[in-house]
C-alpha cells in the first residue's frame, strides 16, 4: 500500500491499530513543519528536535486525542507543537530564573517575509497554505502582527505583551482581536474562493 | 469569575492564541464546555491561530531525528515481552567493553603486557618456593595475575573477532547520533549479518549519573535485545562488542541500534532515556 496517497485522517485511523508505516508517513509529511514551528519558539535546534520527537510520540501513543470533527489534522498537530514548545520554554525559563524570550524587536525581525527564507529542501510542503497565511499576516498593520506574534510564538499573555511593548492592556487586546479577525477573514475568503472553483 | 456568551466571544481571539491569563482562561473554558455555539466559534478561532504555524520559515529536520523518533515509536509499540542477555554474554560484553574496535596496536600492547605478566608469574612461583613463609601472600597476587591473564586473553580473543567482523565482506557501518542526554555524543557501529556480530565505538559520551549506566540495545522488529553495558572512560569513550543472542527465537529483522541510560545493571526492557540511536538498513 502506498501510504503517501492516504489522507491525514486515514493515516491517523491506522495509528489506532499501531501501524508503524502510517506513523512514518505522517512523520515524513509533517516532521519538518513541526520542527520548524518548535525551532521558531525555542530557538535552539537540539531542543526543537526533542520537542518534535515528543510531539510525534504523543501522536503515536494517543492518536485518539485528534478529533476530526473539531478541525484539520495539520492544525491540530501545529497546536500540539506550539503548546509543547511553549511549555518547554516556560520550564526552561523557570530553571534559569530569568526571561529567555527574545526582545520585541527580535520577534519582529524573525517574522516570515517570503518563501526565500525557507529551506529549499522542504519548501514545497503545503506551499499554497503557507503562502496564504503569510499573505494574510503581511497585510496586517505591524503593531497587530507583532502583538499576535508575541502572544502565539512568545507564549505571552495579553498583559505580558502590553508590558513588553509599553502599551496599555486595552490597546493590546484590541490589536490582537482585530488582527486575528482580519486574518480569519482573509483565510475564510480564500477558503470560499476555493470551494466555488 | 464566570463568562457569559458575550464575554466569551470578546476573549475568543486572545484565548485562541493562549494569551489569556489563567483565571480568564478557566472562565472561558468553563463556558465553552457547556455552550455549543461558543465552543464551535472557539474551535474555528483555534484553527485560525494554529495556521500561524504555517507562516514560520521552514527548516529541514535532521535525518537522525527521524531515526530517533522511529526507534522510540518501536519501543513504545513493541510487544511487552523483552529478553535479557545470557550470563556468559554479560561477562563477555563486560570484558569486551574494555577494548577498542580494530585497535591492532592496542592488541599488540595487550600481548606484550600478557608476556610481562607471564614473566611475573614465573618469578612469583620461584619466590614462593624459596620463601614459603610468604607463600600465602604471594598466592593472592598470583591469583590476581591469573585473573588479569584471563581478562587479557579474552580481550585479545574478542579483538580478533572484531577484526574478523570489520573485514567481513557484508559488514555495514552506521552512525549513531546523540540525543539531548548526550548532545555531543557520536558513535559508529559495524555489524555483520553473516556472523550476527558487531561492535560500537562512541565518543563524547558524558559519564552516566550516579547509580545509572549505559546499555547497548539491538533493535529487532519484534523486540529490543540488550547487548550489555557500555563502559565509558574518563575521555567519554564507550566501546562494546555485540553479538546477537538468538535464544531459539526469531526476533525479526535488525532495524537499529540504541544506547540508553538504565538504572538496573541488566535491564530486561529499555528505558526511554535514549542517549544515542541509529537506524540500520
Amino acid at each position: 500500500m502506498d501510504y503517501t496517497q492516504l489522507r491525514d485522517d486515514e493515516l491517523m485511523e491506522r495509528l489506532t491499530h499501531r501501524d508503524l508505516a502510517a506513523f512514518e508517513a505522517l512523520y515524513d509529511r509533517y516532521g519538518d513543519l513541526v520542527y520548524s514551528v518548535s525551532l521558531r519558539v525555542v530557538g535552539d535546534a537540539y531542543i526543537a528536535e526533542d520537542v518534535t520527537q515528543d510531539v510525534f510520540l504523543r501522536v503515536w501513543r494517543k492518536p485518539e486525542q485528534f478529533d476530526l470533527t473539531r478541525g484539520k489534522f495539520v492544525t491540530w498537530l501545529l497546536s500540539v507543537a506550539r503548546n509543547r514548545s511553549i511549555d518547554h520554554q516556560r520550564s526552561a525559563a523557570r530553571r534559569l530564573r530569568h526571561e529567555t524570550l527574545p526582545s520585541a524587536e527580535e520577534e519582529d525581525d524573525i517574522l516570515p517575509t517570503g518563501d526565500e527564507r525557507d529551506d529549499p529542501a522542504v519548501a514545497a510542503l503545503l506551499a499554497d497554505d503557507r503562502a496564504a497565511v503569510r499573505r494574510a499576516l503581511e497585510v496586517l498593520p505591524p503593531e497587530q502582527k507583532l502583538a499576535i506574534t508575541l502572544a502565539y510564538f512568545g507564549g505571552l499573555t495579553q498583559q505580558e505583551v502590553a508590558t513588553r511593548l509599553g502599551q496599555p492592556l486595552g490597546t493590546v487586546k484590541t490589536r490582537i482581536r482585530l488582527g486575528m479577525q482580519k486574518m480569519r477573514g482573509a483565510l475564510q475568503e480564500r477558503h470560499d474562493r476555493q470551494r466555488s472553483i | 469569575m464566570r463568562f457569559d456568551c458575550e464575554a466569551t466571544r470578546e476573549h475568543i481571539e486572545a484565548w485562541s492564541l493562549g494569551a489569556l491569563d489563567d483565571l480568564d482562561a478557566r472562565a472561558f473554558e468553563h463556558h465553552i464546555a457547556s455552550c455549543r455555539d461558543c465552543a464551535r466559534l472557539a474551535d474555528d478561532a483555534r484553527e485560525t491561530a494554529a495556521m500561524l504555524g504555517l507562516a514560520v520559515p521552514l527548516r529541514a529536520a535532521s535525518a537522525s531525528l527521524k531515526s530517533r523518533v522511529m526507534a522510540s515509536a518501536r519501543v513504545l509499540g513493541g510487544p511487552a515481552e523483552r529478553r535479557g542477555v545470557s550470563p556468559w554474554w554479560r561477562t563477555a560484553s563486560g570484558v569486551a567493553a574494555a577494548c577498542a574496535v580494530g585497535a591492532i596496536s592496542w592488541g599488540t600492547v595487550m600481548q606484550l603486557r600478557s608476556n610481562d605478566l607471564q614473566a611475573d608469574r614465573s618469578q612469583l612461583r620461584a619466590t614462593a618456593t624459596e620463601q614459603a613463609a610468604q607463600f600465602a601472600v604471594l598466592r593472592g597476587d598470583l591469583d590476581r595475575t591469573h585473573d588479569e591473564q584471563d581478562v587479557l586473553a579474552q580481550t585479545i580473543e574478542t579483538q580478533n573477532e572484531v577484526l574478523d567482523v570489520i573485514f567481513e565482506p557484508d559488514v555495514v557501518w552506521t552512525t549513531l547520533d546523540g540525543t539531548t542526554l548526550a548532545p555531543a555524543a557520536t558513535g559508529r557501529c559495524a555489524w555483520s549479518r553473516e556472523k550476527a556480530l558487531g561492535a560500537m565505538i562512541a565518543e563524547n559520551l558524558p559519564l552516566p549519573p550516579e547509580g545509572q549506566q549505559y546499555t547497548m540495545w539491538l533493535i529487532y522488529e519484534n523486540e529490543w535485545i540488550s547487548a550489555g553495558p557500555v563502559q565509558v572512560d574518563s575521555q567519554g569513550r564507550g566501546r562494546i562488542v555485540m553479538r546477537k543472542f538468538w535464544g531459539g527465537q526469531d526476533h525479526g529483522r535488525l532495524v537499529g541500534f540504541a544506547v540508553t541510560l538504565e538504572n538496573a545493571q541488566d535491564p530486561a526492557e529499555p528505558s526511554l532515556q535514549l542517549a544515542m540511536a541509529s537506524e540500520f538498513r
